[in-house]
């Protein structure tokens, strides 16, 4: 007995180390499933509050930039208005139920953000109170942003398109293509997109959108062809693409709600089990 | 006069967590260059802490920066292993004499060279455990090596930027350090 206490007292600490390391080990492995681990990272309400104070001192420095990003969207969104305008016209009279509206728009800020990791998250100021809800996806005025991942009351983590793991399909916007984005974790300004054929005629300077897929809606803009080149495998294209949302200087957001997803969910998954059962007969 | 000095340390992690949390995060150097600071109280805690709150004191203030950052375990784990490798690397390069007087290991306590070799080592080992895990996915071999290289090259820098802006040279080597 004295020979075991005398081994603790002077071992102890190696059992301490790796039982700590267990520990930090698990809440790495936990980190991809933000739901569980929501009191561990900067949803919390404390973290969220420290954050939306040292976001709310500097915003002043941002102010002009933000005020012309403000107005180049809203030139954009005048110009959308009088395209609807004419269309409208041509719609005969009543209520159209082809109209209804599917997204809604709930505008936030950023108050935290990250660039310089692998898997880089942004932190919003708004959250369950608010109508934000895990997988709702988040435009900036210049382009598509991230996906909300943990939400608390009054904060939510946003997973950012500069995250290896990013799940989004885009396409090209003149042909429709569609391919699969994939950031390789090197430079916040540019990302790589893979798996359009090389039949499809590119050039530089092509505007790449989202497809209607998935939480995006179509045609909202990802970036730009800044270069190419063919993969030697597959014959396919390896495209670079200059993301089009300044990441380093992103503050206004935009997420959205997709108002029909649970009832396409629901019949996706039913059908998905019936497919299972078939396979299952067989 | 312990409590005093106890104090001191409390103050001198929050200090750099605040620091580390607010400022030098967010300064972009570009993705090679990840540094951090707020560890450098991990280094510089005297010589006869025990290695429990070693231990301890490395997965708590690890544990503080993953809340702030949302990096899971990624910081905790990093600092946990500086806090082990510590207990075996520090022994090294002490002076019998230094044990005695309990010395919080610093530029002018341990004297340049050695203090360059011992803070580089463990930075080292810090900015590698923390990359290599947080890369982890991707593979890539040579990416892992250059970002740990900038970045434990950038914080050497870093902190004995901040040994010289802090730390007065003590005249008498038992002399109790002031910040």
């Amino acid at each position: 007995m004295r020979n075991l206490s005398f081994l603790l007292q002077k071992f102890g600490f190696i059992l301490l180390f790796l039982l700590l390391e267990g520990a930090a080990f698990f809440l790495i492995l936990q980190r991809t499933n933000f739901q569980k681990v929501a009191f561990l990272n900067s949803t919390n309400e404390l973290t969220g509050q420290v954050y939306s104070y040292y976001g709310s001192f500097k915003e002043y420095f941002y102010l002009q930039k933000e005020n012309q990003m403000l107005a180049e969207e809203n030139v954009r969104l005048y110009s959308l208005i009088q395209q609807s305008l004419r269309n409208f016209a041509a719609q005969p009279k009543g209520t159209d139920s082809s109209y209804r509206q599917v997204f809604t728009y709930t505008p936030c800020k950023v108050i935290n953000n990250s660039l310089s990791k692998s898997q880089n998250y942004f932190t919003i100021d708004a959250g369950s109170a608010q109508g934000i809800k895990p997988d709702m996806g988040i435009i900036s005025p210049g382009g598509i942003a991230g996906v909300v991942r943990g939400v608390s009351p009054n904060f939510a983590v946003c997973m950012s398109v500069l995250n290896t793991n990013f799940p989004v399909s885009v396409q090209t916007r003149k042909q429709k293509e569609a391919g699969t984005l994939i950031w390789d974790g090197q430079s916040p300004v540019y990302s790589k997109l893979i798996g359009i054929p090389n039949h499809v005629n590119i050039q530089v300077g092509d505007t790449i959108e989202t497809t209607g897929f998935s939480l995006f809606p179509e045609g909202i803009q990802a970036g730009f062809v800044a270069g190419y080149k063919i993969d030697p495998d597959d014959g396919s294209y390896i495209i670079l693409l200059r993301l089009s949302t300044s990441f380093t200087s992103m503050r206004q957001v935009y997420a959205l709600d997709y108002i029909y997803k649970r009832e396409q969910k629901q019949l996706e998954d039913s059908v998905a089990v019936d497919i299972a059962n078939i396979s299952n007969d067989e | 006069m312990m409590n005093n000095r106890n104090l001191v340390i409390f103050l001198r992690l929050l200090l750099l967590l605040l620091l580390d949390i607010f400022l030098v995060s967010r300064l972009e150097f570009g993705i090679y260059f990840v540094p951090h600071i707020y560890f450098f109280s991990l280094l510089l805690l005297p010589v006869r802490t025990k290695k429990s709150v070693l231990l301890l004191f490395g997965f708590f203030s690890g544990l503080t920066m993953d809340l702030f950052m949302n990096t899971g375990g990624l910081h905790a784990a990093a600092s946990t292993m500086l806090a082990f490798i510590r207990i075996f690397t520090l022994r090294l390069y002490l002076a019998p004499e230094d044990e005695d007087n309990n010395i919080a290991p610093g530029l002018f306590t341990l004297g340049a060279r050695k203090y360059i070799i011992y803070s580089s080592v463990l930075i080292l080992i810090h900015q590698l455990t923390f990359i290599a895990l947080e890369v982890f996915k991707t593979d890539s071999f040579l990416l892992i090596l250059k970002k740990t290289a900038a970045s434990a090259t950038l914080d050497v820098l870093l902190l004995l930027f901040i040994q010289m802006l802090f730390m007065k040279p003590a005249k008498k080597k038992n002399e109790r350090r002031k910040r």
